[in-house]
């Protein structure tokens, strides 16, 4: 059996951070934590060395999902599945540059998202 | 004694064009009018068969000719022949007679083609500024040449110094002309820039207006909604055989619907489409929630002291969120056996702008060492999380006379979206 995937959660609405946490624990992840702000994001990522980030797009504080992951991709390749509560051109075409795992539209699906992720590692660490 | 008459004659002659040509030339100020009287003048006093005023060209211009008398005799020289006739077409001092002309001299066959016998011309000039070139064609009688020429000389600093000023006239009153016309252009491409930023302040306006209506609508629809959400889940919990536990739940979530629901409402009647005054969303809210648990006021008293400040939406919401459930918490556990008791909530917020909320009920409290962190409650879980992650905050508790929460939030975690 494969090590669960340890996964960092970036999110700033703390309910769906909390709702979405359970979801994927059930779903047999591990959940390393949730962070709001995309400079807790870095630093979080730079210390746990997470498998995946799910990462919010608007979050409080000073800099975005985004930059966020383009800021923690420079120091280690990790894969990225952006969530937004709403999408426009040139959002998609800022995160398509951090090439993202998926690019998925609030509200979250969880049973389409566990499966995203099933299949990513299991194809890639097999 | 005839040289003498003569003489008599000549000086009258010469004192009556002065006063006539004087009078004229100092009474306009138009260059075509001076031309017009001098050379009438002149060409009656001397009997010239024609006179000629050229103006002198400023710049890159050519040689103009301001008048001609008699006028018919106008357009005896063509432009190109007024260049060569005029100072600078030719070399030296011209003889009065054509015949007395070098032949290889053009002007010669010029002339001759032009049936003109003889000519006089007189460059008038004013401060070593040549200002225009007076010429008399076929004079009769080459007798009186020399008294006409005395006459004109003598007058001819006086003329030059009319003409110039009339000239100088002219221009004045066509560059103001030409002003006039660029000021009106001005003036109406200043009307019609004025009317185009009207209209498209006009477009921005009502695209303003459409975007608040939108907001207001979108905002009331959402309160709706979550009231339709608060309807489902009652309804649902009514089918529910009679359970404290299930009813509790009901309760309690309603509550947070609410919570965020009244931001909605507030949002929609509100100025500002992106903040909401914090005193009177939390003064509602308690209220709300004081309605929710059906608790008369007499028993559990309210006390609210909360400075008047906007507070944005993002951070209205989870911190509304926040004190549903420390009021929960104290209608839970804080006041057992209907004991009557006081919530007290104040609010201030820093020059930072730090807002500090001080939550406090007299209640039993809570038992010594208890780690309110790390309890599997929901409740307090919302408060931990909301509090220091999502609004990057401060929670604490004091267990002591009561139970009070001191949060810490900064205002300017968030910033306006709309």
């Amino acid at each position: 059996m494969n090590k669960p995937v340890r996964i960092l959660l970036v999110e700033d609405e703390i309910i769906t951070a909390m709702q979405m946490k359970a979801e994927l624990q059930k779903s047999g992840f591990t959940v390393l934590g949730y962070v709001a702000t995309g400079e807790k994001a870095l630093a979080f990522a730079c210390e746990e060395r997470p498998d995946l980030i799910l990462m919010d797009i608007n979050l409080a504080g000073k800099i975005d999902g985004i930059d966020a992951a383009v800021s923690i991709q420079a120091v280690y390749p990790v894969p990225v599945i952006f969530m937004t509560g709403y999408e426009d051109s040139s959002m998609r075409e800022r995160a398509e540059k951090t090439h993202p795992l998926q690019f998925l539209v609030k509200p979250v699906l969880m049973p389409s998202l566990v499966s995203i992720i099933g299949t990513y590692f299991n194809t890639t660490t097999e | 004694m005839i040289h003498r008459e003569q003489a008599r004659l000549a000086t009258t002659a010469e004192q009556f064009m002065a006063i006539e040509v004087f009078t004229e030339l100092l009474a306009s100020t138009d260059p075509a009018l001076v031309g017009k009287n001098l050379t009438e003048q002149l060409r009656e006093v001397t009997g010239a068969r024609t006179v000629l005023l050229v103006k002198h060209p400023e710049r890159t211009e050519e040689h103009t000719l301001i008048h001609a008398s008699p006028e018919r005799r106008e357009k005896l020289f063509s432009p190109d022949e007024l260049e060569l006739l005029c100072p600078g077409g030719y070399p030296g001092i011209l003889p009065r007679m054509t015949l007395e002309f070098p032949d290889e001299n053009p002007l010669k066959k010029l002339l001759q083609e032009k049936g003109i016998t003889s000519l006089l011309l007189f460059p008038l000039s004013e401060k070593n500024e040549l200002i225009a070139t007076l010429f008399l064609f076929d004079l009769p009688g080459m007798e009186r040449i020399d008294e006409t020429v005395a006459i004109v000389t003598r007058l001819s600093p006086m003329i030059a110094l009319s003409l110039k000023n009339s000239l100088s006239h002219e221009r004045i009153e066509k560059q103001a002309a030409e002003l006039g016309l660029l000021t009106g252009k001005l003036e109406q491409r200043v009307a019609e820039r004025t009317a185009q930023l009207e209209e498209a302040n006009a477009k921005l306006n009502k695209s303003l207006r459409e975007k608040e209506t939108l907001l207001r609508e979108l905002y009331h629809r959402t309160k709706n909604t979550l009231q339709i959400i608060s309807g489902i889940l009652k309804l649902q919990a009514a089918q529910i055989t009679k359970n404290p536990e299930v009813e509790q739940l009901v309760e309690i979530t309603d509550n947070r619907i609410q919570a965020i629901s009244l931001v909605h409402q507030m949002l929609y009647t509100s100025n500002d489409l992106s903040r909401i005054s914090i005193r009177e969303y939390i003064r509602n809210l308690t209220a709300l929630i004081l309605q929710g648990h059906g608790i008369e006021q007499d028993r559990i008293s309210l006390s609210l002291e909360i400075a008047e400040h906007d507070f944005l939406l993002d951070t209205a919401i989870p911190l509304g969120l926040t004190l549903t459930e420390l009021m929960t918490n104290s209608y839970k556990y804080a006041f057992p056996d209907n004991r009557k008791g006081k919530i007290t909530i104040s609010l201030y917020v820093d020059t930072d702008q730090n807002a500090t909320i001080t939550y406090s009920d007299d209640g039993i409290g809570v038992a010594e060492n208890f780690d309110f962190a790390s309890q599997p409650s929901l409740g307090l879980q919302l408060i931990f999380n909301i509090v220091t992650e999502q609004l990057q905050g401060t929670v604490n508790f004091v267990n002591k006379n009561g139970l009070t929460c001191i949060l810490t939030i900064p205002k300017t975690e968030y910033s306006t979206r709309i």
